[in-house]
């Protein structure tokens, strides 16, 4: 990509844009913010792709970085209006993608949950949602989210435990569906309820 | 385990490798004799299971087409072959402002000459004999001819012709004197050729001779120059330019102490006996 190929920027594209997306989605909750969140972060990878260093860790991360410092950027300046905007997320594509599913009950429940899983998530200070999105959404390890955040292993852990206990207050008084317990808890079989 | 340590372990327990099997074994006993801490780990892993049908949900979103259009378009404005372009550009550029310049250079020094030469444009044959009868040796050693160069066949013709208004030689020349270039403080002192009155001949000098001698004033004034009565007997250092025929064309007053020799001319250009002075 650095040579000016594009057919390799392509698959790059292709590879990333996806989380890259998400990530910015699930942190500010606004389709078209989250689109020009992904533009800016290849934009910049365009620039800086000479700076990534394989050796100091994956594409993962670095890509993640851009991706985070634009998010970041975009919540300090969007900020007052999030409250307004933070329900975008119903009327876009993910809901009705889901509700073209065989299972409509279930479907409808499930979207319900996530309505409300993603309601709360965006209603945390920015911090501690960024722990929760990169370790929870995007399954990073401590290290990896540590190095996207650019602070202490430690770090991530404390803040993701806050967040995790500010959204079990935030949702205290939900039911989840059934099927999504039994296919999303790995370890129901031990009993405890 | 007590209920402190298993709300710090609670978000672990489902991660993979983040508890051992001892931590883990613990606190699912803990939360077997705790109601409070039991609904909590129940809690955790209903957040989890939402968590995960959210990471389902967003599995296929993606921005919309839109968005890679506009980067393509970034990606190919962007591209390395652009800069190289331009850096390709940027040192034709420079190199032919080096042209430029070096060629500048070269035409200043080329014709620098012909300019120092146009500073010292040619007076009136007046004013150059005047000039040269200023400067001209007070020593009383030659008072006629001292060269066989300036013939007296030539002094008689002088005589029947006018010297109202001799052209200028235009001679652009290189002088050599005992194969070395002459220096421009040599070149100084002399005034520029004044065409004698009776070469009328247009054609090229050729590989004509400068001759130098001393003359009297009383000489000059056979020429045509005005000479005055009291210094007619000064003697006065010229060039004279002969032709290849033997004629003298052309004379040049040598002011200062400009030894008596011989130097040779190489030049290609002629003289009109009509041309006008500028």
């Amino acid at each position: 990509m650095i040579a000016g190929d594009e057919r390799a920027f392509a698959e790059l594209y292709r590879r990333w844009q996806g989380p890259l997306y998400c990530f910015a989605l699930q942190m500010t909750g606004n389709v078209s913010l989250a689109e020009e969140i992904v533009q800016e972060t290849f934009i910049t990878l365009m620039r800086t792709a000479r700076n990534y260093d394989a050796s100091r860790g994956p594409l993962r991360g670095f890509l993640y970085g851009i991706c985070r410092n634009h998010v970041m950027r975009s919540v300090a300046v969007e900020s007052p209006y999030l409250g307004l905007i933070e329900g975008a997320g119903e009327n876009g594509h993910t809901m009705v993608e889901l509700a073209t599913s065989s299972n409509l009950l279930a479907d409808l429940a499930a979207a319900q949950t996530v309505k409300r899983v993603r309601r709360a998530i965006l209603s945390l200070p920015a911090t501690y949602r960024e722990a929760v999105v990169l370790c929870d959404l995007h399954e990073m390890t401590y290290e990896q989210a540590a190095g996207v955040l650019k602070c202490p292993v430690g770090t991530v852990r404390s803040r993701l435990h806050r967040g995790r206990d500010l959204l079990l207050a935030k949702l205290r008084n939900w039911s989840v569906p059934a099927a999504g317990v039994s296919a999303g808890a790995p370890r129901e079989s031990e009993g405890i309820r | 385990m007590n209920c402190t340590s298993f709300r710090e372990a609670v978000h672990e327990m489902d991660r993979d490798g983040l508890l051992d099997g001892s931590a883990y074994d613990a606190a699912v006993a803990h939360a077997q004799t705790c109601t409070r801490c039991a609904r909590l780990l129940s809690q955790s892993r209903q957040l989890d299971a939402s968590l995960k049908a959210m990471v389902r949900a967003d599995s296929r979103c993606e921005p919309s087409a839109r968005v890679y259009g506009q980067l393509l378009r970034a990606f190919r404005e962007q591209s390395p072959i652009r800069p190289q372009r331009q850096r390709a550009l940027g040192w034709l550029a420079a190199a032919a402002a080096m042209l430029i310049l070096a060629g500048g250079a070269l035409l200043v020094w080329r014709y620098r000459p012909a300019r120092e030469s146009a500073a010292a444009r040619p007076a009136p044959a007046a004013a150059a004999a005047q000039s040269a009868h200023r400067s001209a040796p007070a020593s009383p050693a030659a008072t006629g001819p001292t060269t066989a160069a300036v013939r007296s066949e030539s002094a008689r013709a002088a005589q029947s012709l006018a010297v109202a208004s001799p052209a200028k030689v235009r001679a652009r020349k290189t002088v050599r004197r005992s194969g070395r270039a002459a220096k421009p403080d040599e070149l100084e002192n002399m005034a520029d050729f004044i065409p004698l009155p009776y070469a009328d001949d247009d054609s090229p000098l050729g590989a004509g001779e400068l001759v130098r001698v001393r003359l009297s004033q009383s000489t000059l004034g056979l020429l045509g120059f005005p000479v005055t009565e009291d210094r007619a007997s000064e003697p006065v250092t010229a060039d004279l330019v002969i032709g290849q025929d033997g004629v003298a064309r052309a004379i040049r007053f040598i002011s200062g102490p400009a030894p008596v020799e011989l130097v040779q001319l190489q030049t290609t250009t002629s003289y009109s006996r009509g041309a006008k002075q500028p």
